[in-house]
């Protein structure tokens, strides 16, 4: 079964104004998504009931093929669900090794180095998330992530604040998690860098959601250029 | 706000003990409570939820972990103190 994690047509209202109905997201093993859209349609209620965050008024969650009641994160954790927020994720109490250590397994601390190597952050390794500036701070999220090795990574807007190269170099690092076989799953407005990186791109607006497929496919769609590219075609 | 809120609240305390039968505990289980409640109100001023969320640890574990060494402590009191 491809399919880790699954919220299936879900729908959620907020007093009486319905903000989603029958909105899906899936990640899939071995596959980067996107889940794109414009502000206010959605995409973060999805994303946040995906995770656990929230409690949808229709729908399911299913995770490695189990429906989950009253899905929450802490336990879509233990099963092998990660997180990384559009806020910092790291506390400021701890260097981001003290939270790799917390997150790796006892007998896999000696991934720490190379993950850290990995993302160019061994150097701070010992420095607190308050040091380092927002790019910084984003690769040492991701490179708690793959410390956890999770079997599905949820990342709001990764790419947010940080520049071009940076945005690059951690979309490459999203890619080799997917490809390692986790189903992961980002949100982002960097549409050019987003679109060139992901497999599979779903597309949130007016409370629903359309699987737009590989990106050259969404572009073909006249919907979605009309109504979220934009003239300049994103 | 906050000074009114304790307040208010050590008065409503102090106004139960004095009327119910066991109102000698209910101070130190007050306590305890507190202890748990100010963790989470705490994890979330430090936006640390998210960690320990995906760490697999709900926030209810948390403060019950808190309350351990405040129920130790009020126990100690209460069979010491007469």
């Amino acid at each position: 079964m491809r399919e880790v994690l699954v919220a299936d047509c879900v729908g959620k209202r907020f007093n009486d104004r319905w903000v989603l109905h029958s909105a899906s997201l899936r990640a899939t093993r071995g596959e980067l998504r996107a889940l794109l859209g414009r502000n206010g349609a959605g995409k973060s209620t999805l994303f946040r009931i995906a995770a656990g965050l929230m409690q949808p008024d229709g729908g399911s969650v299913r995770f490695n093929g189990a429906y989950v009641e009253r899905a929450r994160l802490p336990r879509l954790a233990r099963a092998g669900l990660c997180v990384i927020p559009d806020h910092d994720l790291l506390s400021n109490a701890f260097t981001i090794r003290e939270h790799y250590q917390f997150m790796a397994p006892r007998d896999d601390q000696a991934r720490i180095e190379p993950i850290a190597d990995r993302l160019g952050i061994s150097h701070l390794l010992d420095s607190r998330p308050f040091a380092l500036s927002s790019g910084e701070r984003r690769r040492a999220e991701v490179g708690f992530a793959l410390v956890r090795r999770p079997s599905c990574l949820l990342a709001d807007e990764p790419l947010r604040n940080i520049s071009p190269i940076d945005a690059d170099a951690l979309l490459q690092v999203f890619r080799e998690i997917a490809h390692n076989g986790c189903g992961v799953v980002i949100t982002g407005h960097e549409v050019p860098a987003l679109m060139a990186a992901v497999d599979h791109v779903t597309w949130c607006t007016a409370g629903t959601t359309y699987e737009m497929g590989p990106p050259f496919m969404a572009r073909t769609n006249d919907r979605f250029v009309r109504d979220y590219l934009g003239p300049s075609g994103g | 706000m906050l000074w009114l809120l304790s307040r208010v609240m050590g008065k409503v305390v102090f106004a139960m003990a004095n009327m119910t039968p066991s109102g000698d505990l209910l101070f130190p289980a007050w306590i305890v409570v507190m202890a748990g409640c100010l963790m989470v109100a705490d994890l979330h001023r430090r936006k640390e939820l998210m960690l320990l969320y995906n760490l697999g640890i709900p926030a209810w574990r948390a403060a019950a972990v808190a309350m351990i060494p405040g129920l130790v402590m009020e126990s100690i009191l209460v069979m010491l103190l007469p």
